[in-house]
């Protein structure tokens, strides 16, 4: 039995994605993240704040993805932290000794640059919303619900996983083509 | 405008995920160099899904800024309960400091807190006071022996001899006195006092904890062994460590007040009573709900008996 049972139960249900679950997550590590954070350095309640709300944005990525699954090798607080000590390094915080305890994460570089990100996010948008209702819905489910393809199956009722990838990837192409055709 | 196979779709997607192996995306950008136009379309997908994970973010960031705001009614409560258990680096107790000052409906919440916490503590006090005299009823069994005191006669006809070698003797004694029971290491054997280890009330992931655990054991084994050098250096680490992710809100409060207090105690033993201690003993006696409050007061008096001088 892995020494994380209980965390990757947890990691599992954040993997589907829910609010519910992802809500509960954050109510119970905004605490001691805080005190952790506001007790071993100079930044202020409002960055502090701000820090565990880019540091639960990219865990959410991490987790939806599959960048991280089961099996752990820490429990999914200390990763937490460490995503935390990441951002906080490169959010201009100082360095300091409580750093060496916890260990590196890997941040993904877009998740710094906010104004690229609202661009892209804002552009992306527009594509969706100038398409047909059922690529929309599968696109959301897939690439912003972080739905498996089973699970997309299942929603819509499709034969199976290969035949939701095969409609995931035609509402690819002719989203595609609303790039071209605006060009 | 080239249309890519799905085929080549999953295998360019795992590619933008990072799940490619060195060899397979040397593959898959020979293969897309095949096709006309299937280097463009590669780079426009890879644009898709960035902006696809960007707007997911950007979800995900709503979100959290609208469950952030069901606590923002409690912030304040939280910040002044952080500063008054001593959970608060020095920037951002200047911070709580500061606000006192200029925000007048914050003073009052932070004095309203203070009476509340202070209240608390009183009662838990209190609670542990009749603990301790339900036990002391226990161990008595009713041969209850009364004091005898005896007063003392005082003798005048000394002659100045015998007053001169009391005097020297009273010197003598309180240089002993000053060495024997004031020295630095003298009161860090004093007011030390060997937790309690080996259990937590938390339940959960053994391995963390159990290292968290050890260290903690380790260190107070250090202090009992009078190793002051080690303990420091172990309550230190101790005390830039994160808590085990199963540790109550008590059990961080308990541990955490158990190495302020412990790592002043080896400072001590070390010999070291000059600022640095000292810096640590204010932050503990800023705090009168800390856990060792009453010891850190009684440590300051013996710290400033005149014989230390």
């Amino acid at each position: 039995m892995s020494k994380y049972a209980r965390d990757e139960d947890r990691l599992r249900e954040l993997a589907l994605g829910g609010d519910t679950a992802w809500r509960a997550f954050y109510d119970d590590l905004r605490s001691p993240f805080r005190l952790f954070f506001l007790k071993h350095t100079s930044w202020s309640n409002d960055q502090v704040t701000s820090l565990y709300q880019d540091v639960m944005v990219v865990l959410h990525r991490k987790v939806t993805s599959g960048d991280l699954a089961a099996p752990l090798r820490s429990s999914l607080r200390t990763y937490l932290f460490g995503v935390g000590k990441m951002l906080y390094r490169k959010q201009g915080g100082t360095q300091n000794r409580w750093e060496e305890e916890i260990p590196e994460v890997a941040v993904p570089a877009s998740v710094e640059d906010r104004i690229a990100e609202q661009e892209r996010a804002a552009w992306v948008r527009d594509l969706l919303n100038r398409m047909d209702g059922k690529c929309r819905e599968i696109l959301e489910m897939v690439y912003l619900r972080g739905f498996s393809m089973e699970a997309v199956a299942e929603d819509l009722q499709l034969s199976g996983a290969g035949s939701a990838r095969k409609r995931k990837f035609d509402c690819l192409q002719r989203m595609r083509k609303l790039i071209n055709s605006a060009n | 405008m080239t249309a890519l196979s799905h085929e080549l779709l999953t295998r360019l997607e795992a590619s933008h995920r990072g799940k490619l192996s060195e060899e397979e995306q040397q593959e898959l950008d020979a293969d897309l160099a095949k096709i006309p136009g299937g280097a463009e379309a590669a780079t426009e997908f890879r644009q898709l899904w960035q902006a696809l994970q960007s707007l997911q973010a950007e979800e995900q960031r709503t979100k959290v800024e609208e469950w952030e705001t069901s606590w923002q009614a409690t912030a304040d409560a939280e910040w002044i309960e952080l500063y008054l258990s001593n959970q608060l680096s020095e920037e951002n107790r200047q911070r709580v400091e500061q606000r006192r000052e200029q925000d007048e409906a914050f003073a009052s919440q932070f004095s309203d807190q203070e009476k509340l916490s202070a209240g608390f503590s009183a009662a838990k006090d209190e609670h542990f006071r009749e603990q301790l005299s339900q036990w002391d009823e226990q161990v008595s069994t009713g041969d209850e022996q009364e004091a005898k005191v005896r007063p003392m006669v005082p003798r005048w006809r000394r002659t100045l001899g015998i007053a001169a070698t009391v005097l020297l003797l009273i010197v003598a004694g309180l240089f002993w006195n000053a060495n024997v029971n004031y020295s630095d290491q003298a009161l860090a054997d004093k007011y030390y006092q060997n937790p309690p280890t080996g259990n937590l009330m938390g339940a959960g992931e053994m391995s963390e904890e159990a290292a968290y655990q050890q260290n903690f054991t380790d260190a107070h084994s250090a202090m009992q062994f009078k190793d002051y050098d080690r303990a420091r250096l172990l309550f230190e680490k101790l005390g830039t460590t994160v808590p085990p992710a199963n540790f109550s809100d008590h059990d961080l409060v308990y541990y955490q007040d158990n190495l302020d207090w412990n790592l002043i105690l080896a400072l001590l033993g070390q010999n070291e009573s000059g600022g640095v201690l000292q810096q640590r003993l204010d932050v503990i006696l800023a705090s009168p709900n800390h856990t060792y409050y009453t010891q850190a007061q009684r440590l300051q008096e013996d710290l400033d008996k005149f014989w230390r001088w």
